[in-house]
């Protein structure tokens, strides 16, 4: 039984020896003075000047227009499916408000999906609209951890670099390439990738069966490199066509945690604080060890319902054992384990497993780091959000200690601590307000599958997903009505932008102040202390503002579960 | 010889005054290189990147690139990687599967159709759900009932429990040894000669640590065909 | 009536990104 942990170990230390050669090829990225002539054609063809030095409101201002316009197109093809080619099923286009949602929703990074891939798309809009918005967003994040940390770098400066020098050199430096040597070795190994709609065979017990197949393998390098999550088809990557090998299921999580864990590098080596950079690394890595044991042990342990049942959950070297409701065999329980962690913690959400089924101890987990946001976290927003604990960490501790807070040579003051709060504030109040919101609105319950604190979990845990840009669900819930397309939208774009913008002001102003050598009583950051309390900072602010939820749902779902309840 | 960590520094820190420029472009210029960017971008990555990407998968891996079809007799059974219905107790059994289909008797309504590979689906029931409750003690019934296994005897998890694809292709070494034995009967088979078979077509985990060891029903199925067809197969 | 839901849609969108230019003024005076 020390399998899986060995399992998890191993996978661990790929991901940490992956982070230094990634980490420095990202550093360079952002400071390199070269331009190469495939990047000097866009500049041109964007009508940019690489030369343009922004301050962070002109960075801030070129994402946005940047995003809505890309949000804006892919809503246009969305909406005009029915005309585009590559649609030999006939399918229709979807209805605005779910058009509005799914736009939104790939732009934020977050890639919820309120529609089913194989059915309500044609391959087309998987490549035009969702593949296209896959980078797009993915893109976004990582040029504003460019920004962010060229902030944190400078000293009286108003330069936050050049939005569109980071945009573009991320995606012809970094994305595409990867994303294109990646979805050939998927190809490899199984996934799809023709322009084909379906194929039908003719099943050995006579029936007819459409296996629907098409451009997976191009989708699902960008969707977990880019920490998207979107699914080419409804299971995502529980779908055999999508991750059809404990191999695929392995590269999938590296390429999740990829970007997220070299950035922390990055930051290190562009501000020449290589500690302090392995220090925000070793507070993620912590916590995901911690999430990652307690989901396994709760699926491993099973539910109790199955064992009522009949069900034989002991591991034995012929049975994974464990909850396997919702759950693929090839991965068992330790390969979901990791995978459910992952994919929460970097907020991609793509799913090889129903998180609806998982135990209630160990739906924690996704929730949790949903809510928590920071350890690793997605493409770029992960770096800044962890940076932004960092800098309440040092707040309170400069309270505790009667001095000014200091990070990375800047003096932290009141500016900085009420845009920090903002962002911080803004997380929860959008998540908890649509919850609330939800939960009053007449027409939920018909959505919800499971009754009782499942249900009311269900509703939780869309909205934490979809302010934290995750994107997966408890896919019993029924998301497809006005309301949820619109609320869910909108909680997207929120969650997005009002913490993103303000952390931005937070780079331009530190980048303004002058630096401050270190002296004899400035807090010392780059130490196993420091990691410690930023640890216990996000785990305190985290839980503060969420175990009400949490105790609504999961916990009192696994107190009902042991005594038997059930819920029709 | 500047170290490269000093090159970082001075590349980090501001530029010359000679390339410092002042925003010069107005707000509409910038709306404008917005509206170009999704464009290209669009045409970059959601046009250009997957049609490569596609031409050099035909190319390189056309069956696995196509859906890893299984032919037999000429023609496509299957895919190596996607489940499929059995019910017979002439072949081992897949795990149950929740996918949904159009009821073909009323319009507009869905039923139950397993292995339905036009729509993957799932329960997505939880540890509290009364129905899941319910179907999981139909499924034990019917497993013992099946394979003759004595009451109360516990039965693995994954013969009982639906997968999250509906399209799983695989069942544990546990589940395959228990209908083992009834297959062979069935079959005209010694129990031996069965759980060889069983034994060709079990896979063990991945580079001794990733994934669980699983037995591939298909071709399993495949393989009891060729070694043993049926009297109605043999008749054909 | 989809002619109706994709103005109030298109607008929804275009509402909320120049909201939240307008937050990245107002954040310059925190």
């Amino acid at each position: 039984m020390w399998l899986p942990w060995i399992e998890f170990a191993v996978v661990l230390l790929v991901m940490a020896l992956l982070v230094i050669p990634m980490g420095q090829w990202l550093a360079r990225c952002f400071t390199s003075e070269h331009h190469t002539w495939l990047e000097r054609w866009t500049y041109g063809a964007l009508g940019v000047n690489p030369q343009e030095r922004m301050t962070w409101q002109r960075y801030g201002s070129s994402l946005l227009l940047s995003n809505a316009m890309m949000m804006l197109l892919g809503y246009l093809v969305l909406r005009l499916q029915g005309g585009l080619p590559l649609n030999p099923l006939d399918i229709a286009a979807q209805s605005p408000d779910l058009a509005f949602n799914t736009a939104a929703s790939f732009i934020t990074n977050t890639n919820w999906q309120a529609y089913a891939g194989e059915s309500s798309l044609s391959n087309a809009t998987q490549m035009a609209a969702i593949t296209f918005l896959m980078f797009a967003g993915a893109t976004t994040g990582v040029a504003a951890a460019a920004g962010f940390v060229r902030g944190l770098a400078r000293s009286s400066s108003q330069d936050l670099g050049n939005y569109w020098v980071d945009y573009v050199r991320v995606l012809w430096r970094v994305l595409l390439p990867l994303s294109l040597v990646v979805a050939l070795f998927y190809v490899w190994q199984g996934i799809p990738q023709t322009l084909q709609a379906d194929t039908v065979v003719s099943t050995l017990e006579g029936s007819r069966q459409q296996l629907m197949v098409g451009p997976v393998a191009s989708l699902e390098s960008i969707k977990h490199l880019g920490t998207n999550g979107g699914g080419f088809f409804s299971m995502n990557a529980a779908h055999p066509f999508e991750n059809p090998t404990p191999l695929t299921n392995v590269v999938h999580i590296l390429s999740m945690l990829l970007i997220p864990s070299a950035l922390t590098y990055a930051f290190g080596a562009m501000l020449l604080r290589r500690r302090q950079g392995w220090v925000l690394f070793g507070a993620c890595l912590v916590m995901f060890v911690g999430f990652l044991s307690l989901v396994f042990v709760a699926e491993q342990r099973g539910s109790d319902l199955l064992a009522r049942a009949g069900a034989d959950q002991q591991w034995s070297p012929l049975q994974s054992g464990g909850n396997m409701e919702g759950k693929e065999l090839r991965f068992g329980i330790a390969d979901t384990a990791l995978f459910v962690t992952t994919t929460t913690a970097a907020t991609t959400g793509s799913v090889n497993a129903m998180h609806d089924s998982l135990t209630p101890l160990g739906s924690i987990t996704p929730l949790a780091q949903m809510m928590l946001n920071s350890v690793f976290g997605g493409d770029g927003v992960g770096l800044i959000n962890l940076i932004q604990y960092a800098i309440l960490t040092v707040f309170l501790a400069g309270m505790m200690i009667g001095r000014t807070p200091e990070f990375l040579g800047k003096k932290i003051e009141v500016r900085e601590i009420k845009l920090v709060m903002l962002s911080v504030l803004a997380h929860p109040a959008i998540m908890l307000g649509f919850t609330a919101l939800a939960v009053l609105w007449p027409d939920t319950a018909a959505s919800l599958n499971n009754r009782g604190p499942h249900g009311f979990s269900e509703i939780l845990y869309a909205y934490a997903s979809a302010t934290a840009n995750n994107g997966s669900a408890f896919a019993g819930l029924n998301a497809n009505t006005p309301f949820f397309n619109t609320t869910i939208g909108l909680a997207m774009i929120a969650g997005r932008f009002l913490t993103l913008l303000p952390l931005l002001a937070v780079a331009g102003s530190l980048a303004a102040k002058a630096t401050v050598p270190a002296g004899p009583g400035t807090f010392p950051t780059a130490t196993p202390l420091f990691m410690g309390l930023l640890v216990f900072v996000v785990l305190v602010v985290g839980g503060l503002t969420f175990l009400p939820a949490l105790a609504l749902g999961p916990v009192i779902e696994h107190l009902q579960m042991l005594l038997g309840q059930l819920y029709a | 010889m500047k170290s490269s960590s000093s090159l970082l520094a001075t590349a980090v820190a501001e530029p010359s005054s000679a390339s410092t420029e002042r925003h010069a472009a107005s707000g509409w210029q910038l709306l404008g290189s917005s509206a170009r960017a999704a464009l290209l971008v669009l045409l970059i990555a959601g046009v250009a990147y997957p049609l490569l990407t596609t031409g050099l998968a035909q190319v390189l891996f056309p069956h696995a690139a196509n859906g890893s079809l299984i032919e037999r007799d000429g023609q496509a059974v299957g895919s190596a990687l996607i489940g499929q219905q059995f019910a017979s107790d002439t072949y081992f059994h897949g795990r149950p599967s929740a996918t949904m289909g159009a009821d073909p008797a009323q319009p507009g309504a869905s039923m139950a159709v397993p292995y339905n590979a036009g729509a993957s689906g799932a329960s997505n029931q939880g540890a509290t759900h009364q129905g899941l409750a319910e179907v999981v003690a139909q499924r034990v019934a019917q497993y013992r009932a099946m394979n003759g296994l004595a009451e109360q005897v516990a039965v693995p998890v994954d013969a009982v429990t639906a997968s999250a694809s509906g399209l799983d292709p695989h069942i544990s070494p546990a589940n395959a040894q228990l209908q083992a034995a009834r297959v062979a009967k069935a079959r005209g088979l010694s129990l031996d000669q069965v759980q060889q078979l069983v034994q060709q077509h079990t896979q063990p985990r991945t580079l001794f640590l990733l994934g669980e060891p699983r037995v591939q029903v298909l071709q399993l199925n495949l393989a009891l065909d060729a070694a043993a067809p049926t009297a109605a197969a043999r008749k054909e | 009536m989809h002619a109706l839901q994709d103005l109030i849609f298109v607008s929804l969108t275009v509402v909320c990104f120049v909201a939240l230019l307008g937050f990245v003024r107002a954040l310059v005076r925190i």
